[in-house]
């Protein structure tokens, strides 16, 4: 618990531990999405406390302006404020961590009008900073001179914002009420709109003003519920810009981050004693990015020269129409002249269309199953050259005469490429240039008996014994290997 | 407990390969509203222009001709300019660009032409009812990352592409430097810059209180503990370099 005050008689306390939405130094228009977001948080609440906020208003401006539905709607718009301040009560505290309960909120309920009535609903009415200025005076609860000197203070960042929201607020409200009042025309139920058509047929175009009270009323919910949502959003805005200019006035992230970070080393007391040891003098991770961006430039410079990056430019020449007959009148300067124009802007319509198949001509080239389907056999497996060309014509009997003459290595690795060989493109399993030797043993497996997966089996695990382990087989065993070849071979007769 | 929680945020963050995490900063209903309706202009301006040259070549090329390309050029510009120019280098359409917007995928890479006709065309539905757009901003509203129904089904998202710089207000320059003491992640030693750079916007109490959360780093409250943080800053800011 801290406190931030400006006046020493009333103090605000926030409690930034158990904020619910990231404290971070925001651009204007971040942290107007933020307050949007915080707003979607708690959509339904927020909407049915704004609508019991405006209670009061539904009641006695109700009784007051009974019969005279526009008034109303103006009345409701006027004192939409205090809708208002019972969704910032909500949202101000649900971002320290605090849900309020119902009964507190709808105690709220009568001040949410009547307190600071005479400033809330003529002063700062019609001021673009209200959703602003409504935060420092509902939250921090000031007054008077200090009431200005924070709002001043507050106002410094996030102008553009709030005056484009200022000036679409209203807008967007009759925009979203058309909208409104068209989605529930589409739900009247068919074969129900008779009051409907007869309203509008005894709406007399001689008396333009002399609405029937059922399109007026209709109109006015429909700009009721559109208020309703825009004002709520709105409040959601101007309290994220109330608290990013808070964040960047106060350093709350700062704080937050010391917070946090005296947490964690307290937490670490005993390692850091051995931490203390270790790092003092070393350097510490981060920070040395900035070395790389030359380096990096250049390499960007590089991989843009390349051809493949070259901007390609498609030039159409117009070929000129030659009439047959010279112009000779002012009409027929006329006539050249607009058919130049026709013809431009058709050859300007090919020439954006054949710019399009070009941009985009990679999209055009057919990829997908066929090409998978005839992909060519790989050539080369885990660095080994497995094309037949490259193997001699008897393998085991090759590998056998090897290993005699003492080249193990040689002739084991001869044994294995050549399996995989075989593998691939006698019983034509489908092995990728990167695979390994599990993934080998694993195709095969599961290409079945034509690619001798028990052979394989053997082969690999000898293989991998030498080939890894450095672990030489017996001779026996090579000698069986070789024997128990499993596939096909040309031997010389 | 509400540590717990994810906390309220508008930068999304995306694990790429390898574990590199970036942050997509998505942008919000209201700016986007300003692009399109700069969008529109830009269209029906394009539109008239083509209009009158068109209604010229009309004596040319003969009047059905001529307005069946002007109801050809508004099918194109109604449908595929969006398409056209998010699909670009930029990934934003002139109103976008003018904003400081772009659209992504939502992992952060450029979008496709696939994506690019698919959350265009469902500009439609998201126009509803008529043209008023109430589907679209109620999407947008109610979606994590405010995505519009074109975007939930492209899955894309509309993201701030120009950084605004961050004013920064420094405090005057500390006396002496300190070596840190204790070792910090980078978040942290962040922050210590972040205290430097920012102390200029805060009054003399304020910073006092923000150093004091920081009292076990500096061993010292108060004035003592700020000053203290600044040569600690200090020192990670210029001299680290040197050690």
């Amino acid at each position: 618990m801290r406190s931030i005050s400006s006046s020493p008689e009333k103090e605000v306390r926030v409690r930034l531990d158990g904020v619910t939405a990231e404290i971070r130094p925001r651009s204007d228009w971040e942290s107007v999405d933020l307050g949007l977001a915080m707003i979607r948080r708690d959509f339904w609440r927020s909407l049915a406390l704004w609508w019991l906020g405006m209670m009061p208003y539904l009641l006695i401006g109700g009784w007051l302006t009974s019969g005279l539905p526009l008034l109303f709607l103006f009345g409701f718009w006027w004192m939409k404020p205090a809708g208002s301040r019972m969704v910032l009560h909500q949202i101000s505290r649900r971002l320290f961590g605090e849900i309020p309960r119902w009964s507190t909120l709808l105690r709220e309920i009568p001040r949410a009008t009547w307190r600071r009535f005479f400033h809330r609903f003529f002063i700062t009415r019609l001021s673009p900073w209200l959703p602003v200025t409504l935060a420092v005076c509902s939250l921090e609860g000031l007054r008077g001179k200090p009431y200005k000197k924070r709002v001043s203070e507050i106002s410094r960042r996030g102008h553009g914002a709030m005056m484009a929201i200022y000036l679409l607020a209203d807008f967007a409200a009759f925009w979203l009420g058309m909208a409104v009042f068209l989605i529930a025309a589409m739900f009247i139920p068919e074969g129900q709109e008779g009051p409907w058509t007869d309203a509008v047929a005894s709406w007399d175009p001689e008396e333009i003003w002399n609405i029937p009270p059922l399109i007026t009323w209709s109109f006015t919910a429909s700009m009721m519920i559109a208020i309703s949502l825009v004002d709520l959003f709105v409040t959601g805005a101007g309290f994220g810009i109330y608290v990013n200019n808070r964040t960047w006035l106060e350093g709350w992230d700062v704080e937050l981050a010391f917070r946090r970070m005296t947490q964690r080393l307290t937490k670490a007391l005993g390692l850091l004693i051995l931490l203390l040891v270790g790092f003092f003098s070393s350097p510490l991770e981060g920070q040395e990015v900035e070395n790389n961006p030359p380096e990096a430039a250049d390499v960007v410079k590089e991989v843009k020269e390349h051809p493949d990056f070259k901007i390609h430019k498609v030039k159409q020449k117009v070929p000129e129409t030659s009439g047959n007959s010279m112009p000779t009148g002012l009409l027929s300067v006329m006539q050249v002249f607009s058919s130049i124009i026709g013809w431009a802007s058709l050859a300007l319509v090919i020439a954006f269309v054949a710019w399009l198949i070009w941009r985009f001509r990679h999209v055009l080239v057919f990829r997908g199953e066929v090409q998978s389907l005839s992909k060519p056999a790989a050539r080369v497996v885990m660095g080994m050259d497995i094309t037949p060309e490259s193997l001699p014509d008897d393998i085991p009997g090759t590998a056998w005469k090897w290993w005699t003459e003492g080249r193990h290595q040689e002739a084991m690795s001869l044994l294995y490429r050549g399996a995989i060989s075989r593998a691939v493109n006698v019983a034509s399993v489908e092995i990728e240039p990167s695979d390994t030797e599990g993934d080998c043993l694993r195709r095969v497996k599961e290409a079945g008996a034509t690619a001798q997966p028990a052979y394989f089996q053997g082969l690999t695990n000898t293989w991998i014994a030498l080939a890894y382990g450095g672990r030489q087989p017996q001779s026996d065993e090579v000698r069986s290997l070789c024997q128990s070849w499993p596939f096909q071979e040309r031997r010389p007769a | 407990m509400a540590e717990a929680l994810p906390r309220l945020d508008t930068l999304q963050t995306v694990e790429l390969a390898d574990g590199v995490e970036i942050r997509l900063r998505i942008a919000g209903p209201i700016l986007r509203i300003a692009a399109y309706v700069v969008d529109l202009a830009i269209r029906i301006a394009a539109l008239i222009l083509i209009g009158v040259a068109l209604s010229l070549a009309g004596v040319a090329i003969g009047e059905n001709v001529a307005e069946g390309l002007v109801l050809l050029s508004y099918f194109l510009m109604d449908w595929f300019y969006p398409v056209v120019f998010e699909l670009g280098k930029r990934g934003a359409t002139p109103g976008k660009r003018l904003l400081g917007l772009r659209v992504v995928q939502s992992n952060g890479s450029p979008i496709t032409l696939g994506q690019s006709i698919l959350r265009n065309f469902i500009r439609f539905i998201d126009g509803m009812p008529l043209f008023f757009y109430a589907f679209g901003l109620s999407s947008c509203l109610a979606t994590k990352r405010f995505q519009r129904l074109g975007d939930l089904a492209a899955d894309t998202v509309v993201v701030y592409d120009r950084l605004a710089p961050m004013p920064v207000l420094p405090a005057p320059p500390p006396m002496a430097a300190a070596p840190l003491t204790m070792a910090l992640t980078p978040d942290e030693t962040r922050s210590l810059v972040w205290f430097r750079d920012r102390a200029g916007l805060w009054s003399e109490a304020r910073r006092a209180e923000i150093a004091d959360q920081a009292a076990h780093l500096t061993g010292a409250t108060g004035q003592a503990g700020v000053t203290r943080l600044m040569a600690i800053a200090h020192w990670v800011q210029e001299k680290r370099k040197n050690h």
